[in-house]
């Protein structure tokens, strides 16, 4: 038999059933021309996939990722400003809530009630029970309104003025406060997922786990003041004073690098001079530099250095 | 988006949900060989590559994820990286053999089919990417490219490969471009 363009294209594209492909195989040992042509056919495969992951790759560097660290690059695009927001609706249906209810048990005649307002934007519902799934369809479609600050004036008003109403008034306050206070609380678990999601582990993976080291804060912290002073000795020595590193030693001639490393909970400092690295331990004394030995340490200092992360 | 909405768009072979994933999982990705000697360079190629990995695999409807979208790509990712660690320590020790020569000519071959499909129309370049890398079938490519139906798009694709073909070898007859 002689395969079809149609069946090389299907031994190519992995479609063939087993004993199909077997035939296929064996067909190919026995027919050169055969082999040749499929090889052919792979090569043309394989540029054209070649050719569209290029095109998918150039398509992918076109999306702009937002700079700065893990947090706010994950979190900021989509569930941080929206949890934060979920929890900011979240509240104003409870502080609302809050005072209409009040309003509503304090002031008794109906008239001096205003309007509710409802929550009718559909889209805005719709994302916020995507986000937050415990918000069930009655909570969020609850009567809400703006608190205005009139509203809050007189309801204290009258709620002075009817003192003898206090007790009940007083009561069921509390019951409504209870009910509210649990709204926000119920925003907390999406973000505990997120942060799971963050420091992902896998089994059997031979890599330190992602931690607080992501988070390394690109602005923020202002880099580090150095003052040198001149000294022609050999050794370099140094002080760090008052949020201020000086070094004694000899630069004029070749230059120090200072690399920092900051972490969120630490700041370490390092001296690259001659091409020798060394430790800068915070101190207010004046300290003489020895070169780091420790070789692991040595070679990430070397890629830090040399990538200007 | 929910992982669920997401395979349901690849399948389709909707590249929003590729650009959505890939800026969702960006700093996780790349953060895995950046934390490991590699270059944020490095660390995108990696991420790239095994997000087009899991493209291809998704886009066939075959693809049964037990775990979250995530996972599966951290561990795509950590798998590509370590083979990359692998070459590039074998690199190191001077083991650059024939394999890397090999490769070399089947790397201009690849070339010359790249600069052939870059000279056929659009509506080719379109059919027959999908279907070789995408590996969309027919009826989606239909869909995708608004044909009147299956038989139009499998007739358009059997004349852009036929012209490709021709391309390719008035450029290199097939005896030159196996040797």
């Amino acid at each position: 038999m002689n395969p079809t363009p149609h069946q090389i294209d299907s031994y190519l594209r992995n479609e063939l059933s087993s004993s199909e492909l077997s035939a296929f195989e064996a067909e190919m040992s026995n027919n050169p021309e055969l082999m040749d042509q499929v090889r052919f056919e792979q090569t043309v495969v394989e540029g054209i996939s070649q050719y569209r992951k290029a095109e998918l790759k150039a398509r992918l560097d076109a999306i702009e990722i937002g700079s700065g660290w893990i947090g706010i690059g994950q979190l900021g695009s989509s569930a941080l400003v929206k949890s934060v927001g979920g929890v900011l609706v979240a509240s104003l249906v409870g502080v609302s809530a809050y005072f209409v209810f009040t309003a509503e048990e304090n002031i008794t005649s109906p008239e001096t009630v205003y309007e509710p307002v409802q929550i009718t934007s559909p889209k805005q519902s719709e994302s916020y029970q995507f986000e937050f799934p415990e918000l069930s369809d009655q909570k969020v479609s609850s009567v809400i309104s703006e608190p205005s600050p009139n509203v809050a004036e007189k309801s204290s008003t009258t709620s002075e003025e009817k003192v003898e109403a206090l007790p009940t008034t007083q009561k069921s306050v509390a019951s409504l406060d209870e009910e509210n206070e649990f709204v926000p609380v119920v925003d907390l678990p999406d973000l505990g997922e997120l942060s799971e999601e963050k420091g992902l582990k896998i089994e059997n993976a031979n890599l330190p786990e992602m931690n607080e080291m992501d988070v390394v804060s690109s602005k923020g912290e202002s880099p580090i003041s150095v003052e040198t002073i001149q000294r022609n000795s050999e050794s370099i020595k140094y002080k760090y004073f008052d949020g201020k590193l000086f070094l004694y030693g000899d630069f004029k001639s070749t230059p120090y690098e200072i690399i920092e490393i900051n972490r969120p909970s630490e700041r370490k400092l390092y001296l690259f001079y001659d091409q020798e690295y060394y430790s800068i331990i915070v101190s207010d004394k004046v300290q003489e530099l020895s070169p780091i030995t420790n070789h692991q340490l040595l070679q990430e200092l070397e890629i830090v250095r040399n990538n200007k992360l | 988006m929910k992982d669920s909405e997401i395979l349901e768009k690849i399948a389709k072979g909707d590249e929003t949900a590729l650009d959505y994933l890939y800026k969702k999982y960006y700093r996780m990705m790349t953060n895995l060989v950046l934390k490991n000697n590699g270059t944020e360079e490095e660390a995108k190629d990696v991420y790239q590559e095994a997000l087009l990995a899991f493209w291809q695999k998704a886009i066939s409807g075959k693809l049964v994820l037990t775990s979250k979208i995530s996972t599966f790509l951290y561990s795509i990712c950590l798998n590509q990286w370590r083979k990359e660690l692998d070459r590039k320590s074998r690199l190191s020790n001077e083991e650059v053999d024939s394999e890397e020569f090999q490769g070399h000519d089947q790397n201009e071959r690849y070339k010359i089919v790249m600069q052939c499909i870059s000279e056929l129309g659009d509506t080719c370049k379109r059919i027959l990417t999908y279907y070789y890398f995408d590996g969309l079938n027919m009826t989606d490519i239909a869909e995708k490219l608004n044909f009147a139906n299956t038989d139009t798009a499998k007739t358009k694709k059997y004349k852009c490969k036929k012209k490709l073909d021709s391309l390719i070898k008035a450029r290199y007859t097939t005896t030159d471009f196996f040797d």
